[in-house]
């Protein structure tokens, strides 16, 4: 078993509104990896390796440092290290698993995020430089980090060794991503693969529509059910195909959002990306009218509340802006302007100038050039209306 | 007498009125007829147009990795190695349709043999109207439609016999060597140039930014063989049966057509990938388990012959 060195931190990289590639840091991270070896005959090279985990531009490097009486140890990728770990391939096994460290949490602890080792008969050479990707494998119905080396030819499906992500790991991993998320576009999170990116996003809609919270995801992770899970939720929203079927979905979310939020840290929505929140309001909106009751709701119906909860539960301008001009029916980009005057003419005038506040709210991380954006880690609900 | 001229009146007044629907309702039929003739004449065309001959070889099938910069061999991940066992086949020559079967065609062909237009939700199923032509519905007439294995196999299966050429699905082999642009080991994806999305950023976000199902052939460009959508707009139906040894259990194999029997059938074009997945025809939803959720991909039709598919006749 090798501790790595504890003190790595995990950078993602990412593209911004001007297409510069950035980074920014979701902790710090360690992996505790044993190797085993059957019938292989570089068996003792490699069991007296280590597995350094180490920045180097920025990108977490899984590197494999050979025979400790080797010397190249000075964070240059050698051939002795890539040929240290080549010997894994044949007939080797990983196990061990990647472990994370929100340092803005609190208490600051360990987390196992997910397991190395799947697939002993596919761990292989590493030893240069080796990228982490989050990916979502239609084969498998589930989630692996896939640990990419650039000596690769071409990105994407071809990777060195994974790491799968169980179920218990699910909540941390969704909270985990949310972080790497908050002021950045999404989509363009280099190590967020599109797929997985898509499927994760398909869960969470799934969560909220439902009422389901994580652990009933958990359970089917892995079942085919899990791949149809983008069209099914597709299906149930077409499913209530008259005004007024629309219209009970829309207040049956409401109620769903308002629980949500109530869940506190395993709450959905305070983990969602725009582009759930952009669709579950585009459900909300939809025919939406002033009810006979609402003259009993003093200001506030279900529907309302929901609207500003997901408003609020913006962690950025850049969250908020994507949130609104993403209301449409597939979470596609429409326009931010028409969608605020859709959201304003819905609502009565109380709740109204609600965005109004909460816009003020969020002006200050705002990006603005030089000047720091203040960002706000964890979504506080200020008013007293919702949850 | 007054209320036998009152009953006279009615009487041919019913029959006058009798007398126009009757033609009317004839005119609504022939009319009917008219459009689905022509609409099957349609078909018919684009199938003949859309038939691309392939000369055979033999290839490399299965999850064979790519040889990095270093020379060193790798496979992909997650791990597959062991069902996608690389192996070698030899296909005959064959033809394959440059773009998957749209709703419009597939429409067409439920009219022609009276069959209904039934949308399969979970909890329900309601009736559809043929030749939805509202471009943001997943019906929309030129996306591709998504059926079941069965649908997408009878429809290749009558499609044939109206045109009088031998069309089924095509086997897994015949969709790998055709998305391999002939069994390239070059050709590490599904792609019209074998790379990677990522390594095309345009491309990348108008797949991943758009809406799931596209008009066929509209996104991303043809292969080289001239077939799209083999990396795009939907996974694909093959005709094989899936089993995880198949690859192991047959190192060289002619003109493979999968295990005889089975409970999922094979899906292609996963994640722009060589990877294959077994569907089950359906599977209790995660939304309800009392509810099925019925497995609905697109699909293209081959045909099974070794001669060029030539011109349509006139």
């Amino acid at each position: 078993m090798w501790p790595a060195e504890e003190e790595s931190e995990w950078f993602i990289r990412y593209r911004d509104e001007h297409d510069i590639l950035q980074e920014t840091s979701l902790g710090k991270f360690r992996a505790q990896v044993k190797a085993e070896l059957t019938g292989f005959a570089g068996a003792s090279a490699v069991l007296s390796a280590e597995v350094h985990i180490s920045m180097k531009d920025g990108i977490p490097q899984l590197r494999g440092v050979g025979d400790a009486n080797r010397t190249s140890r000075n964070g240059e990728p050698a051939s002795v290290e890539a040929g240290a770990f080549a010997g894994l391939r044949a007939d080797g096994k990983l196990e061990g698993s990647i472990e994370w460290q929100d340092t803005l949490a609190k208490p600051v602890a360990w987390k196992a995020l997910c397991k190395l080792g799947v697939g002993a008969g596919a761990a292989l050479g590493l030893g240069a430089e080796a990228r982490m990707q989050i990916k979502w494998s239609t084969r498998t119905h589930k989630f692996y980090f896939n640990v990419h080396a650039g000596l690769v030819v071409g990105g994407g499906a071809s990777g060195e060794f994974g790491a799968e992500v169980d179920a218990g790991a699910f909540l941390s991993m969704v909270k985990f991503i949310y972080n790497a998320l908050l002021t950045v576009d999404f989509r363009k999170v280099e190590e967020i693969d599109a797929g997985a990116f898509e499927q994760l996003t398909n869960f969470a809609l799934f969560g909220i529509l439902t009422g389901a919270g994580y652990a009933i995801v958990a359970v089917r992770f892995g079942a085919q059910a899990a791949e149809s899970i983008g069209r099914d939720v597709r299906l149930i929203i077409e499913e209530h195909r008259t005004a007024a079927e629309r219209e009970k979905l829309a207040i049956t979310l409401a109620d769903n959002i308002v629980a949500d939020i109530g869940r506190g840290d395993a709450s959905w929505i305070r983990h969602a990306p725009p582009e759930v929140k952009g669709q579950l309001l585009d459900i909300l909106c939809f025919d939406y009218g002033p009810t006979f009751w609402d003259v009993f709701t003093v200001g506030f119906n279900s529907r309302e509340q929901a609207m500003l909860t997901l408003l609020e539960a913006s962690q950025s301008w850049r969250d908020y802006e994507e949130t609104v001009t993403r209301i449409t029916p597939n979470g596609g980009k429409g326009s931010f302007a028409l969608n605020r005057r859709r959201l304003r003419d819905l609502m009565r005038l109380f709740p109204a100038l609600q965005i109004d506040r909460i816009e003020r709210k969020l002006q200050s991380t705002r990006a603005v050039p030089n000047q720091p954006v203040q960002v706000a880690r964890y979504v506080e609900l200020t008013g007293n209306y919702y949850a | 007498m007054r209320k036998n001229v009152i009953l006279s009146v009615l009487f041919s007044g019913s029959a006058l009125l009798l007398g126009c629907q009757e033609p009317q309702a004839e005119i609504q039929k022939h009319s009917e007829a008219n459009e689905l003739t022509e609409a099957l004449s349609g078909l018919e065309r684009r199938a003949y147009e859309n038939m691309i001959f392939i000369n055979g070889g033999t290839f490399t099938m299965g999850d064979f990795g790519a040889v990095g910069e270093d020379g060193v061999w790798r496979p992909y991940f997650p791990p597959t190695i062991e069902e996608d066992k690389p192996h070698e086949v030899t296909l005959s020559d064959y033809s394959l349709s440059r773009q998957k079967t749209t709703w419009e065609d597939f429409d067409t062909y439920l009219l022609a043999n009276g069959l209904e237009f039934i949308v399969q939700g979970l909890s329900k199923s309601w009736e559809r109207e043929p030749y939805d032509q509202d471009p943001s519905s997943r019906l929309y007439l030129k996306k591709p439609a998504q059926v079941t294995w069965q649908e997408a196999k009878d429809y290749c299966q009558w499609l044939g016999e109206e045109i009088g050429l031998p069309l089924d699905l095509p086997t897994s082999a015949q969709w790998e060597f055709a998305g391999r642009n002939r069994g390239s080991k070059e050709w590490l994806y599904s792609t019209h140039d074998g790379k990677s999305l990522a390594s095309n950023r345009e491309l990348e976000e108008l797949v991943y930014e758009g809406s799931d199902f596209v008009p066929v052939g509209s996104r991303l460009p043809a292969n080289p063989l001239g077939l799209y959508d083999m990396a795009d707009n939907g996974k694909e139906w093959v005709n094989d049966w899936f089993s995880p040894t198949y690859y192991a259990e047959n190192p060289t194999i002619t003109d493979p057509q999968g295990p005889a029997e089975g409970n999922k059938k094979i899906v292609r074009n996963l994640d722009f990938s060589f990877s294959r997945v077994g569907m089950l025809e359906s599977v209790p939803s995660m939304v309800n388990e009392e509810w099925d959720s019925v497995a609905e991909y697109t699909f293209r039709c081959a045909a099974q012959s070794d001669t060029p598919v030539g011109k349509a006749p006139q």
